[in-house]
């Protein structure tokens, strides 16, 4: 079952990173990359990556990619096609650069599938929580991590008093 | 109910990562985060008429500070203890620093209230970001995780960078708040690059632990990992920004050219003390095994900081520009002082050597404190009388101020390190040490700029006290008195005699601030 998801979260993947390619328009191309994004980020939760699955929505979908939207709405750019591209030289150097990307990224993955190191994710000590889940970061967070944490709110709070001052009307 | 408890069960293998003896050891950095917070709600209640008691408040909080800071070391005077999972640690390195970033503070209330109340800034959030930009210093002093450093360091950055822009109404305010947040946080970002370097190099973020690895990853193979090396660079970019080194000085003088004056003050002594404490900490605790590497970077660096500081203040006209590149030019001192920790002739572990280098830094540093607060003071006293901030604007001081003259002399002396003053003494210890660690040609090249910086000290002096005060100057005097400024002038004149005249106990204060950390490379290296 799991196999089964994951092959369709992976062709869901591949297919939106294409169609962010391939659209005719930027909006259309943004919109795939946030499919392309919650793809990924399913995919870390299959995993068992409960913190980056929801970093990459919270960060990457929710934040960077609102801000991506805002700027193709108001630059409103011209409509440019990969296949209609007029300067050739360019064309040739990002094909090659592209397959060289391709080659590297396959034999990248057949070497770890046929003979690479073999990753364990499973806890090491008894109680110890696996490594990425959401209890690991939050038990982080509060026991060892605890005075960066509460230092953050303070980093926050003088960006806010800041703000206000310089943002005042005089 | 059943629902919760089964969290809580899972919850269970963790325990509480702190105690109440944790809350004693950040004792004086507690005193301050209430008083940030204070300052600003106090801010909101009091009716403006009332505010100037801001400044009283703000004192009181720091002094608190420094008493707390100071009953912990008269509780136990070699106490080295960890708190907060090894985050903070309290110690004479944590304690000499503090006393640094308190002072820092409180000098930097003193001159704030005249200047700021002509210029329309808002009091009760300058002392109130300040006081958390002191806080955040005094973490990175005290700091024995690299997340600490991090953390700490942005905390003092953001402020600074917001107080560089309170000037609203000057343009070049805005300017140098933006070179400066932009170049800052480009090197924020080199910075967090290289702690995630060197995370993934040793798998830990504490700087004891990271020593330890380095030194075991050291010691089973020859080759020393190219990775660790390559984080010791970044780590060392991203310090460099802080204090000012160059080649990462542009934003220096843009900076302290646009930002208040009290804040230019402020930020030339504060933030480059907390650099140099980060940096210490970082490569000493966290990477001794490199330090044959990174103590010719750092040699290298003073040589370039000394030289461009120098060699581009003569050209100043401005007093506020000349004391930036003179700013860039003692981090360049202080940097010897740092290049010292190792022999140059060979690998020894002398710990006395060791000590004379870091506590070199240290004094240098806090005497820095007081004659930069103090020259950038009595440019305030000017700025209130007449406004400007040209060296022209400097002449005939001494006939209408003389005691202002004479406190700016003394501060100019003491920055161009002509005895008997506090400025001889940092110059002489940073200068020792490198001899003692055969680093000969660096010291030479260290007193040439001395005798560099000299002229453009001395121009000022001369201004004041041989050229005529012209008409139109005499025309712009507007009396102004400030019981806070004075003050604070009083200290720093004291202060500086009694470092230039008597400088033992504060030099015994700093070798037993240095102390610590070398107990920490021994732990490290497996000796006891």
């Amino acid at each position: 079952m799991e196999q089964v998801i994951l092959v369709i979260l992976g062709m869901l993947a591949v297919g939106s990173a294409l169609g962010v390619v391939l659209m005719p328009s930027s909006i259309y191309s943004a919109l795939m990359l946030l499919f392309n994004l919650i793809s990924l980020a399913n995919l870390f939760l299959m995993l068992h990556a409960q913190f980056i699955f929801a970093a990459q929505l919270l960060i990457y979908a929710g934040a960077i990619l609102v801000l991506f939207l805002f700027v193709v709405t108001l630059l409103n750019p011209e409509g440019e096609h990969i296949f209609r591209d007029k300067r050739k030289l360019q064309r040739a150097g990002a094909l090659t650069l592209g397959l060289v990307l391709l080659i590297i990224l396959a034999g990248g993955l057949i070497y770890l599938i046929t003979g690479g190191p073999s990753f364990d994710f499973a806890p090491d000590k008894p109680g110890a929580y696996p490594y990425g889940t959401v209890e690991a970061f939050g038990a982080g967070l509060f026991t060892q991590f605890l005075l960066p944490f509460e230092l953050t709110s303070l980093v926050l709070l003088v960006a806010l008093i800041g703000s206000v001052v310089l943002g005042k009307r005089r | 109910m059943s629902f919760l408890n089964g969290i809580l069960s899972q919850v269970q293998p963790t325990k509480l990562s702190f105690t109440g003896d944790d809350f004693m050891y950040i004792l004086p950095e507690f005193i301050v985060l209430v008083t940030a917070c204070l300052l600003v709600i106090v801010d909101l209640i009091l009716p403006k008429k009332s505010r100037g008691g801001l400044a009283w408040l703000a004192l009181l909080g720091y002094v608190g500070a420094l008493a707390a800071a100071g009953y912990l070391y008269y509780a136990d005077a070699t106490i080295s203890h960890t708190t907060f999972s090894g985050m903070f640690v309290r110690d004479n390195f944590t304690l000499f620093n503090e006393i640094i970033f308190l002072i820092t503070g409180i000098l930097g209330i003193l001159i704030s209230p005249t200047y700021s109340l002509k210029r329309k800034i808002p009091l009760g959030e300058l002392y109130s970001i300040q006081a958390f930009s002191v806080l955040g210093m005094m973490i990175v002093g005290g700091s024995g995780d690299l997340m600490a450093v991090f953390v700490g360091i942005e905390l003092s950055s953001i402020a600074v960078y917001i107080l560089t822009g309170f000037a609203r109404n000057d343009r070049g305010s805005a300017e140098g708040a933006l070179k400066y947040f932009l170049l800052g946080i480009m090197a924020t970002a080199i910075l967090v690059y290289g702690m995630a370097w060197t995370f993934g190099m040793t798998g830990s973020t504490n700087l004891r632990e990271i020593g330890r690895q380095i030194a075991s990853q050291h010691s089973t193979s020859s080759n020393m990992d190219s990775g660790i090396t390559f984080a010791m660079l970044l780590l060392l970019v991203g310090f460099g920004f802080k204090i000012a080194a160059v080649p990462f000085h542009v934003w220096t003088p843009d900076a302290y050219e646009g930002a208040p004056t009290p804040i230019s003050a402020f930020m030339s002594v504060g933030p480059k003390a907390a650099g140099f404490a980060a940096l210490i900490r970082v490569m000493v605790e966290g990477m001794p095994t490199l330090s044959n590497q990174w103590t010719i970077i750092i040699a290298v660096l003073a040589v370039l900081t000394m030289t461009l500081g120098n060699v581009v203040a003569i050209a100043q006209n401005s007093v506020k520009r000349m004391l930036a590149y003179s700013s860039i030019a003692h981090t360049g001192y202080i940097m010897v002082g740092v290049a010292a920790y190792v022999n140059s002739n060979g690998v020894d572990t002398n710990v006395a050597r060791q000590n004379d280098s870091i506590s070199s830094v240290l004094i240098y540093s806090l005497i820095y404190v007081f004659m930069n607060i103090g020259a950038f003071g009595i440019l305030i006293y000017l700025q209130n009388q007449q406004g400007g901030a040209e060296v022209d604007d400097f002449n005939g001081l001494a006939r209408w101020s003389p005691i202002a003259a004479l406190a700016m002399a003394l501060c100019l002396f003491s920055l161009a390190g002509i005895p008997p003053t506090g400025g001889f003494f940092g110059k002489f210890f940073v200068f020792r040490a490198a001899i003692n660690s055969n680093l000969l040609w660096l010291t030479i090249i260290g007193a040439l700029n001395s005798a560099v910086s000299a002229f453009f000290y001395l121009r000022v002096v001369v201004a004041m006290y041989f050229n005529p005060q012209s008409e139109e100057s005499k025309s712009k005097l507007v009396p102004t008195r400030s019981f806070f400024l004075t003050a604070a002038l009083v200290i720093i004149c004291v202060a500086i005699l009694v470092l230039g005249l008597y400088p033992d106990p504060a030099l015994k204060l700093a070798q037993d601030g240095a102390t610590p950390l070398f107990q920490v490379v021994k732990a490290a290296a497996g000796q006891p």
